[in-house]
C-alpha cells in the first residue's frame, strides 16, 4: 500500500500539482492582462472576465482529466506487472516442483 | 613552480566540467521556457476563441448557444490535448528545437542588420493600418452619401483646409526623410566608402518608410480630390495626426539606428555577399550532368539558355568578377580607414563582411575547378597590406583579428578542387597526392603574419597564426592535400618553431609549444590512415609528422637544456597535462587498435607501431645528448608503450593470426604480429639501456621503469607460443650483466645501484625462464663482486626486501610503475589493473626472492667473513701502531 501510494505520488499527483501550480500563475497573468487592456471599455472587459472564467474551469477539467488518466495508465501497468509476477512465480513453484518430484 | 602548474591544471580541470554541465543546463532552461511559452499561448488562443464566440454570439440569437457551445469545446479540447502534450517529451524536444533555430535566425540577422525590428515595427505599426484605409477607401470609392463623402459637400469643406495642412506636413517629412537618410548617412559613412551608404540608402526598411509617407500623401491627395469614406469623417484628424507622430518617431529612430558604422559595414557585407551570388552563378556542373529542376524542364524543352561562361569547366564566369572585386575593395577601404581611426569594432566588422562576401563567392566558385583564382589572388594582396597596417598600429590587437580572418579565407578556399577527383579502386592504396595551389597563398600569409607579429608586445597574433595554420592543416589532411601538407604546413610550421626556438625567452618557448602541439593534433589524425600511397615523394602525412617532430627535437631540447618545467618537450609529447593533450602513447593506442584486416594494412601498421617506438627511443637518446633535464618522461613513454604491446595485441590482429596458420604451405613463415613488436621493443631496449648506462643518469628512476618492462616480459613468458620472448629477455639481461659486470671489474665507477636489480633480475630468470644456469651464474657474480659496503645507498628499513639484497625503489620494495597516462584515457581496463597486481605478486613473491636469496648466500656469506674478517684485522693492526705510537 506504501508502495502504491508513492508511485501515485510520483507519477500522478506531483504533476497534477505542478501543472496546477503553471496554470494558476497563467490565469493570473491573463487576469492582469485583461485588466490592463479594457481598462477603458466595460463591455468587452465583461466579456473578456466572462470568458477567463469558463477557460480556468476548463483547466481545472484539464488537469483533472490527465491526472485520472494516467492514474488509469498506472493502475494498468501495476495489474500488468502484478499478472507477470504470478505468472514467473507459479512457474518457477511449478519447475521447482518437478525437480523435487524427479529428485524423489 | 609546482604550484602554480598545479592550480592552473585544477584550473582547466574546472574549467572543463563545467563545459560538460553547462549544455544540460542550457538544455534545461530552453526546455523550461518552451514548455511555459506553450503553455501560455494555448491559454492566450484559447481565451480568444472564447472571447470572440461570447462578442459574436449576441449577433444571432437563434444560433446563441450552439456558437457559444462550440467555442467551449473548441477550446476546451485544444487545452486538454496542450495538457497531455506538455508530458510528451518528444513534443516538448521539436518546440526547443524550433525555438533554437527560430532564436539563431533572429541573432543572427539582428546582429547583421541594424534595422532588422525597424521593419516590422514599420510594418505593424503604420503600413498595416494604412493599408486598411486604402482598403475601406477603394471598397467605399463613389459610393452614396452614406458611405462616401464627395468633393464639395458641407463635410468635404470641413475638412479640407486640415487635409491641406496634412498633406505639407507629410511633404515636409518626406524632404526631411531624404536630407536625413541621404546627407546624415554619406556625410557619417562617406569617408568609409560610398557603397556602404548606397547599401544602408537602399536598405528596404529606409524604402519602407518612403514609401508609406509617399502612400499617405497619395492617400490625402485622393481625400482632397475625390473625397473620403463616411466612415472615418470624425476621425480625419486624429488619424492623420496619429501617422504623422508615428512616421516622424519611426524616422528619427531609423536615422539613429542606422548612423553605427559598424552595423552599416556589416549590412554592406551581407548585401554585397547577396548580389555577389547574383553576379557569380553557379557552374552547370557539365562534368557531373546534373541539371537543376528549372533547368531541366527547359532543356527538354530545348529551351537551354543559360550563360555560355557556365560551360567553363575550370574558372567562374569572368562577367561577375568585378563586382566582387569591387564590393571587396569597398570594404577594404573600410577596414583601412578603421584601422587609421584605430576603430577596433569597425575592423571587425568589416573583416567579418569581407568573410561574408568571399564565403558567398567561393560557395559558387567551388563548383568550377582549377588553382588560380583572381579574386582572392586579389584579396590576398589586400589581406597582406591591411596585415602590414594593422601590425603598425598602436592597437597590436587589431592583427589578431586579421589573422584569423586569413585563416578563414584560407579554409574557405581549401573547398575549391583544382581538378576533378578521381575515384580510387583498390582501397588499400591512398589516393594519388592532391595539390592546392590556391590555399598556399593563405599559408604563405599566415607564416608571414608570424613573422610580423612575434616580435609584437600586446598581442596573441601568433598564437592565432599557429591555430589557423593547424586548422588548415586539418582540413587539408580530411580533404587529401597531402601534396600541398608535405610542402608547405610542415614546412611552415617548422618554419615557424625554428623562429621560436632562437628567441631564447619565455613567450618564444610557448609559442614553440604550440607549434608541437599542432604537429601532435595532426599526428593523431594521420594515425588513423593505413594506407600506402604510389608516389616518388614520402607524401605519407604519418611519415611527415613523424620527421617533422625529429627536427622541432633539435632546437626544442636546446631551450630544455638544465630547465625543467612542465612546459618542456619531454612533457608535452609525453605525459597527459590536459585531457585535450595529445600525447605519443595516445597515438601508438590509436594505431594499435585500428581495426586492420588485409595483409598490407597489417604490415603497415607494424611498420608504423615500429617508427613510433624509434621516434620515442631517439628522443630519449637526443634528450640525453643534449643534456635535456626532462629526457627520463621518454623512457616513461617507452614504458607504457612496451607494457601496451606485452599486454596484448588487438582482436583483430589475433583474428588475422589464426587465419594465416591455416595458410599452408607457406616459403617464409613470418613472425606473429606480436612477436614483431615485442621484438623491437626489446632490441630498443637494450639500445636505451646501453646510451642511458653510459652517460651514468642516476635519479630519473628510468632503472626501475626499464626492470618492470623486463618483469611484465617474465610474466608472460608461459603464455607465449614462441620463444621469442624469452630469448629477447635472456638477450637483454645478458646485456645488463654484462654491463655492470665489467664496469665493477674495471673499477671506471660506481654501479653499485644495479647489483640489487641484477640480483631480482638473476630470481625471475631462475623462476620464469628455467634456466637455472644462467640464473646460477648471476647469483654467484653478484655473491662474488657486489660490494659488501657501498656510499651510494643506505639501507632505508622501511622495505621488505632491501635487506636481502633486492632494490628499494622509493623507500619501498620494487613494483611496477604506475601507467598514468593510459590509465586516464582508459586504455587501463579494471581486468588490466588485476592483472597487473597479479604480476607484481608474481614478481614479487616472497618465497621466490628469499630462496634466491639464499643462493647468493651460498658464494657471498664465506667472502663476507673473509671481508670482515680483514676489516677486522686491519683495525686491530690500526689501533696497535696508534698504541706505539702514542707509547
Amino acid at each position: 500500500m506504501k508502495n502504491y501510494a508513492k508511485l501515485i505520488w510520483e507519477n500522478v499527483i506531483r504533476y497534477s500539482l505542478l501543472d496546477l501550480f503553471t496554470s494558476f500563475f497563467l490565469l493570473v497573468a491573463m487576469y492582469i492582462l485583461i485588466k490592463i487592456i479594457f481598462i477603458f471599455d466595460n463591455t468587452f472587459r465583461i466579456y473578456a472576465l466572462k470568458s477567463f472564467k469558463i477557460l480556468a474551469l476548463l483547466y481545472i477539467t484539464a488537469i483533472l482529466v490527465t491526472s485520472c488518466w494516467y492514474h488509469i495508465k498506472l493502475l494498468k501497468l501495476l495489474v500488468i506487472n502484478e499478472y507477470k509476477n504470478k505468472n514467473s512465480t507459479s512457474e518457477k513453484n511449478e519447475s521447482a516442483n518437478n525437480t523435487k518430484d524427479e529428485r524423489e | 613552480m609546482f604550484d602554480l602548474w598545479y592550480r592552473e591544471h585544477l584550473e582547466d580541470q574546472a574549467k572543463t566540467e563545467i563545459t560538460k554541465i553547462l549544455p544540460r543546463l542550457e538544455y534545461k532552461r530552453r526546455t523550461s521556457i518552451a514548455h511555459y511559452f506553450f503553455s501560455f499561448l494555448v491559454a492566450v488562443i484559447a481565451f480568444v476563441i472564447l472571447f470572440v464566440t461570447h462578442i459574436s454570439s449576441p449577433y444571432n440569437e437563434d444560433l446563441k448557444y450552439y456558437i457559444l457551445t462550440f467555442g467551449i469545446i473548441l477550446s476546451g479540447v485544444l487545452v486538454i490535448v496542450s495538457q497531455f502534450l506538455k508530458r510528451n517529451s518528444n513534443f516538448i524536444r521539436y518546440l526547443i528545437h524550433v525555438h533554437g533555430n527560430a532564436s539563431n535566425y533572429i541573432k543572427k540577422r539582428t546582429f547583421m542588420d541594424p534595422l532588422y525590428w525597424h521593419f516590422f515595427t514599420i510594418l505593424l505599426i503604420l503600413c498595416i493600418p494604412l493599408l486598411l484605409l486604402f482598403v475601406m477607401t477603394i471598397i467605399t470609392w463613389n459610393g452614396n452619401s452614406e458611405i462616401w463623402v464627395t468633393v464639395g459637400s458641407e463635410s468635404h469643406n470641413l475638412h479640407v483646409e486640415s487635409i491641406k495642412q496634412f498633406s505639407s506636413l507629410i511633404l515636409a517629412i518626406v524632404s526631411a526623410q531624404l536630407a536625413i537618410f541621404t546627407f546624415m548617412f554619406s556625410y557619417l559613412l562617406g569617408r568609409y566608402s560610398s557603397q556602404i551608404v548606397k547599401s544602408l540608402m537602399t536598405h528596404h526598411t529606409v524604402l519602407l518608410l518612403w514609401a508609406f509617407s509617399i502612400a499617405v500623401l497619395l492617400l490625402l491627395w485622393i481625400f482632397y480630390l475625390y473625397g473620403y469614406p463616411y466612415l472615418i469623417e470624425d476621425y480625419i484628424n486624429p488619424i492623420f495626426i496619429t501617422i504623422i507622430i508615428f512616421s516622424l518617431i519611426m524616422t528619427i529612430w531609423v536615422c539613429v539606428s542606422g548612423i553605427h558604422p559598424e552595423k552599416a559595414v556589416l549590412y554592406a557585407g551581407k548585401k554585397f555577399a547577396r548580389k555577389t551570388r547574383k553576379h557569380v552563378k553557379k557552374s552547370t556542373l557539365v562534368l557531373e550532368k546534373k541539371f537543376s529542376k528549372f533547368w531541366a524542364v527547359f532543356n527538354w524543352a530545348g529551351l537551354d539558355w543559360r550563360e555560355t561562361e557556365r560551360f567553363k569547366l575550370y574558372e567562374p564566369p569572368s562577367k561577375g568578377l568585378p563586382f566582387v572585386m569591387g564590393y571587396l575593395s569597398n570594404l577594404f577601404n573600410a577596414a583601412y580607414k578603421a584601422v587609421e581611426e584605430n576603430q577596433q569594432d569597425l575592423v571587425h566588422n568589416s573583416l567579418i563582411a569581407i568573410l561574408n562576401v568571399l564565403k558567398t563567392y567561393i560557395e559558387n566558385r567551388k563548383t568550377y575547378y582549377g588553382s588560380r583564382d583572381n579574386v582572392l589572388n586579389e584579396t590576398n594582396d589586400q589581406m597582406a597590406a591591411l596585415l602590414k597596417a594593422t601590425c603598425n598600429s598602436p592597437n597590436e590587437h587589431m592583427s589578431t583579428l586579421v589573422i584569423r580572418c586569413i585563416g578563414n579565407i584560407g579554409l574557405y578556399s581549401l573547398q575549391i578542387e583544382e581538378r576533378p577527383s578521381v575515384e580510387v579502386p583498390n582501397l588499400l592504396y591512398g589516393p594519388p597526392p592532391k595539390r592546392h595551389e590556391i590555399s598556399l597563398l593563405w599559408t604563405g600569409l599566415l607564416k608571414e603574419a608570424f613573422e610580423l607579429t612575434h616580435k609584437l608586445q600586446r598581442t596573441t597574433a601568433p598564437y592565432e597564426a599557429i591555430d589557423q595554420l593547424k586548422l588548415m592543416g586539418i582540413i587539408s589532411h580530411n580533404n587529401e592535400y597531402f601534396e600541398t601538407m608535405a610542402t608547405t604546413f610542415f614546412s611552415n610550421i617548422m618554419n615557424i618553431h625554428t623562429t621560436s626556438v632562437n628567441n631564447k625567452d619565455e613567450y618564444h618557448r610557448l609559442l614553440g609549444q604550440k607549434c608541437i602541439e599542432a604537429i601532435m593534433y595532426i599526428f593523431a589524425l594521420t594515425s588513423q590512415d593505413s594506407r600506402t600511397y604510389n608516389c616518388s615523394i614520402d607524401f605519407r602525412p604519418f611519415n611527415q609528422c613523424v620527421h617533422s617532430l625529429k627536427r622541432m627535437a633539435q632546437g626544442q631540447f636546446l631551450i630544455d637544456k638544465n630547465n625543467f618545467t612542465f612546459e618542456g618537450f619531454g612533457n608535452i609529447l609525453t605525459s597527459k597535462t590536459k585531457e585535450s593533450q595529445i600525447i605519443l602513447q595516445d597515438i601508438f593506442y590509436l594505431i594499435m587498435e585500428q581495426n586492420v584486416s588485409e595483409d598490407r594494412q597489417k604490415s603497415i601498421v607494424i611498420n608504423d607501431l615500429e617508427n613510433l617506438i624509434d621516434l620515442v627511443a631517439e628522443f630519449a637518446k637526443i634528450g640525453i645528448s643534449q643534456g635535456a633535464v626532462d629526457c627520463g618522461m621518454f623512457i616513461n613513454a617507452f614504458y607504457e608503450i612496451a607494457y601496451l604491446i606485452i599486454r596484448k595485441s588487438p582482436e583483430s590482429m589475433k583474428k588475422y593470426e589464426c587465419e594465416r596458420k591455416s595458410d599452408i604451405p607457406v616459403l617464409y613463415e613470418r613472425p606473429s604480429t606480436q612477436d614483431q613488436k615485442e621484438a623491437k621493443i626489446f632490441t630498443v631496449w637494450r639500445d636505451l639501456f646501453s646510451v642511458f648506462f653510459d652517460k651514468r643518469i642516476i635519479g630519473l628512476d628510468w632503472e626501475q621503469k626499464m626492470c618492470a618492462i623486463l618483469g611484465i616480459g617474465f610474466t608472460n613468458i608461459n603464455i607465449r607460443e614462441s620463444e621469442l620472448l624469452k630469448n629477447q629477455l635472456l638477450e637483454c639481461i645478458d646485456l645488463l650483466r654484462n654491463r655492470v659486470i665489467k664496469t665493477q671489474i674495471e673499477n671506471n665507477r660506481n654501479v653499485d645501484h644495479w647489483w640489487p636489480y641484477l640480483q631480482l633480475l638473476g630470481a625471475w630468470v631462475s623462476e620464469f625462464v628455467k634456466e637455472s644456469k644462467i640464473s646460477i651464474e648471476i647469483a654467484s657474480e653478484v655473491g662474488k663482486l657486489k660490494p659488501f659496503h657501498s656510499y651510494l645507498h643506505g639501507y632505508s628499513g622501511q622495505s621488505k626486501f632491501e635487506a636481502y639484497g633486492y632494490p628499494s625503489v622509493f623507500h619501498g620494495d620494487f613494483f611496477i610503475p604506475r601507467m598514468n597516462n593510459l590509465m586516464t584515457q582508459g586504455y587501463i581496463t579494471e581486468k588490466d589493473i588485476k592483472q597487473i597486481i597479479c604480476w607484481q605478486e608474481m614478481l614479487m613473491n616472497e618465497d621466490l626472492l628469499i630462496s634466491y636469496h639464499k643462493e647468493i648466500e651460498k658464494t657471498r656469506s664465506p667472502l663476507r667473513e673473509q671481508y670482515y674478517k680483514e676489516l677486522r684485522e686491519k683495525k686491530k693492526e690500526r689501533n696497535k701502531d696508534n698504541q706505539t705510537e702514542e707509547n
